[in-house]
């Protein structure tokens, strides 16, 4: 397929961007300004920009793609995404935002007052930063070669372009208008064409879908999709509890001015969460009417973009596909731009920041550090995604979840409300779970299990938060028990940060804007 | 005198004069030096207000034993409903799978178009979790009220 207007609509969306990008440029002046938008954002941009961040290749394709090869059982991914801030919410957000952390690892440090912690939470934050960071651009090549049949790996290298360019010039300024932006992008561009597509379905006398028992009934196993009730669980259990351990998330609730208004700003999320999801699974179902087979050498992340020319074909298919496409790739931009601004600004601070200081005797300046950290943090996931990979978006996306949800959201939630947790606790919590979960995670997209397809090994490897989350909660717990001694000893000072309303403490423990 | 640091300041066990001409009752006979005149006020007299309490929020930020037990206090109540709020949600969205594994009949059930776990899992489950998040908020948000006011009375007991 080859449509003029499905480049319009990409190019256009690139260039958006880019232009925004550049006006921000304008506005950030400082490195404060450059990371969290000199933290001046209402809550509903802040809401509209962490939507817009958050709604990624998975869930604008990933997720119509899953529904359309597995049935009704996907329809719980969404459910995930959106039940995570829910979480987030209830358990972290106001403690996050009252802690004044920039960065998973800056919490962890503060928390637990350990250089050794914060590194390893910085390597996990960049591990998980670069699972997530592979499917956006997997899923740009995939778009941008069945809307113009350009080669897959073209598509991969525009995104990686468009996001280094922009970070590097912007910043997260600008970054926090164009994701607000983007967010309002992707609801139309997946909203609008939906309803044209199920007002054409329903003229048509609404043709049931064709295909074999099991697609529309739940835990099925549609598919040979094995152990549909585990893995079901499994996936929940990732997604509720993943999004809390995000690397792009927390950044983003450094823009709230305090603890309330970080929740207030987490609900409009879930709403504007809500109302994009509900409209994901209508191309995954229609796709089975009017595709019932996928064409040669497409995957069923593909669906989304293919449906509109199969409903309608001619112009206004072309249209709506374009409209599809413009979203899709809004969509891919904004999540790996939220994604490389945190895994840059950790390795920026952590990793390359201080040797290169030293190494050049000072002469770099901030923000040209964290520009060549932006650079490095797209470089590897930007080469793995050229390679074969196994597992489909929202299942490589789901993985990350897992990872998150194995190691950074028992820090969290064992940090913000439990005054035991030690040193050595979190760190072997942390060890524990990152090690279990990317190990699980690595043998299943590069397809290493694939002797053990079959039985409950592979559908463990595949789902691996169901145990590997639990497990890294249960380690950090009881070794903290067992090691009283390495309990910090601002425990208390901190968890007062954390949950005293902002007003009621005293200045000097405020951190200054 | 001057004040204690804790602002309560030590009562008198008898009540002292203030009159420079009176005898100190101390005063030995005989003595040839007189012991060195004291100038004793009673704290009432140029009281302007009660001896100031320290507002609570205080030992909170001084981390006191006391400012512990607020604490502890503020973190129970608002994990309480974290989790009562969880647990609600849980029961819907980590229920609804072993329903319909455990009623397979659920899953054919159409409801006008749709088949019931569409409708519910795809649509309905939506509204449900934004309802979930607005209640928390309301009540977190007068949970930290009502302790804000406990912090910042003079007098704790209401």
């Amino acid at each position: 397929m080859r449509s003029p207007a499905g480049v319009a609509a990409i190019s256009l969306v690139c260039l958006v961007t880019l232009v925004i990008g550049a006006y921000g440029l304008r506005l950030s002046r400082t490195t404060s300004d450059f990371y969290v938008a000199g933290r001046s954002v209402s809550a509903r941009w802040n809401a509209s920009a962490i939507s817009g961040e958050y709604l990624s290749a998975a869930s604008f394709l990933g997720v119509a793609g899953l529904v359309y090869s597995f049935g009704a059982d996907m329809l719980w991914f969404p459910v995930g995404y959106t039940v995570g801030y829910l979480v987030l919410l209830v358990l972290v957000a106001a403690p996050l935002r009252r802690s004044g952390a920039y960065t998973l690892p800056d919490f962890a440090e503060l928390r637990l007052q350990s250089r050794g912690i914060r590194l390893l939470a910085s390597a996990l934050v960049v591990g998980v930063g670069w699972l997530y960071l592979l499917p956006q651009f997997q899923g740009a090549g995939l778009a941008l070669s069945t809307v113009t049949g350009a080669p897959p790996s073209l598509g991969n290298l525009v995104v990686a372009l468009v996001v280094v360019a922009n970070v590097v010039a912007g910043g997260m300024r600008s970054i926090t208008l164009v994701q607000a932006v983007q967010y309002w992008i992707k609801l139309t561009a997946i909203s609008v064409p939906a309803f044209v597509l199920l007002a054409v379905w329903l003229r048509a006398g609404h043709p049931g879908p064709a295909l074999s028992a099991g697609f529309d009934a739940a835990l099925a196993g549609f598919s040979a999709r094995e152990h549909p009730t585990y893995a079901t669980y499994s996936t929940l259990l990732a997604l509720c509890l993943g999004t809390m351990g995000l690397p792009h998330v927390l950044v983003r609730f450094y823009t709230n001015p305090d603890g309330t208004a970080a929740r207030r700003t987490t609900v409009i999320v879930v709403a504007l969460l809500g109302l994009f999801y509900v409209f994901t699974p209508v191309y995954g179902v229609l796709a089975r009417v009017y595709v019932p087979t996928l064409p040669a050498g497409l995957r069923s992340d593909a669906v989304t973009l293919l449906l509109p020319s199969a409903v309608v074909p001619g112009g206004l298919g072309d249209l709506l596909s374009a409209i599809l496409a413009g979203g899709a790739f809004a969509a891919f931009l904004s999540t790996a731009s939220g994604l490389t601004i945190s895994v840059a600004g950790v390795i920026d601070q952590d990793l390359l920041g201080p040797r290169l200081h030293r190494a050049t005797g000072g002469d770099l300046r901030g923000i040209q550090s964290f520009r060549l950290a932006a650079v490095l943090a797209v470089a590897l996931p930007y080469a793995a995604s050229l390679l074969a990979i196994n597992t489909s978006l929202a299942d490589t996306v789901g993985l990350a979840f897992a990872v998150a949800a194995s190691t950074f959201c028992p820090l969290l939630i064992l940090g913000v409300w439990w005054r035991r947790l030690s040193v050595t606790g979190a760190g072997a919590g942390l060890v524990t779970g990152g090690v279990l979960a990317l190990g699980a995670t690595v043998t299943s997209v590069a397809g290493l299990d694939a002797s053990s397809r079959e039985g409950w090994v592979s559908a463990l490897l595949a789902q691996p938060a169901a145990w590997t989350a639990p497990l890294a909660f249960l380690v950090m717990v009881m070794v903290s028990f067992a090691t009283p001694s390495r309990i910090p000893a601002s425990t208390l000072q901190t968890l007062v940060r954390l949950h005293a309303p902002e007003d009621l403490q005293a200045p000097a423990q405020r951190k200054s804007a | 005198m001057t004040d204690s640091p804790g602002g309560l300041s030590e009562r008198p066990t008898h009540h002292p004069t203030d009159h420079p001409t009176d005898p100190p009752p101390d005063r030995l006979p005989g003595a040839t030096t007189p012991p060195r005149r004291v100038r004793v006020t009673s704290p009432r007299r140029d009281a302007r207000r009660p001896a100031a309490r320290r507002p609570a929020s205080q030992e909170l930020v001084e981390q006191t034993a006391l400012g512990e037990v607020y604490l502890s206090a503020l973190l129970r109540a608002q994990l309480r409903l974290s989790l009562a709020i969880l647990l609600g949600v849980g029961v819907v969205v980590f229920g609804l799978p072993a329903l319909l594994a455990l009623v397979p009949g659920l899953r054919a059930v159409q409801v006008g178009p749709l088949p019931l776990p569409w409708l519910v899992i795809g649509i309905l489950i939506y509204p449900l979790i934004v309802v979930a998040a607005r209640i928390y908020v309301r009540q977190s948000g007068r949970i930290e009220r009502e302790f804000a006011d406990l912090m910042t009375q003079r007098w704790p007991h209401r």
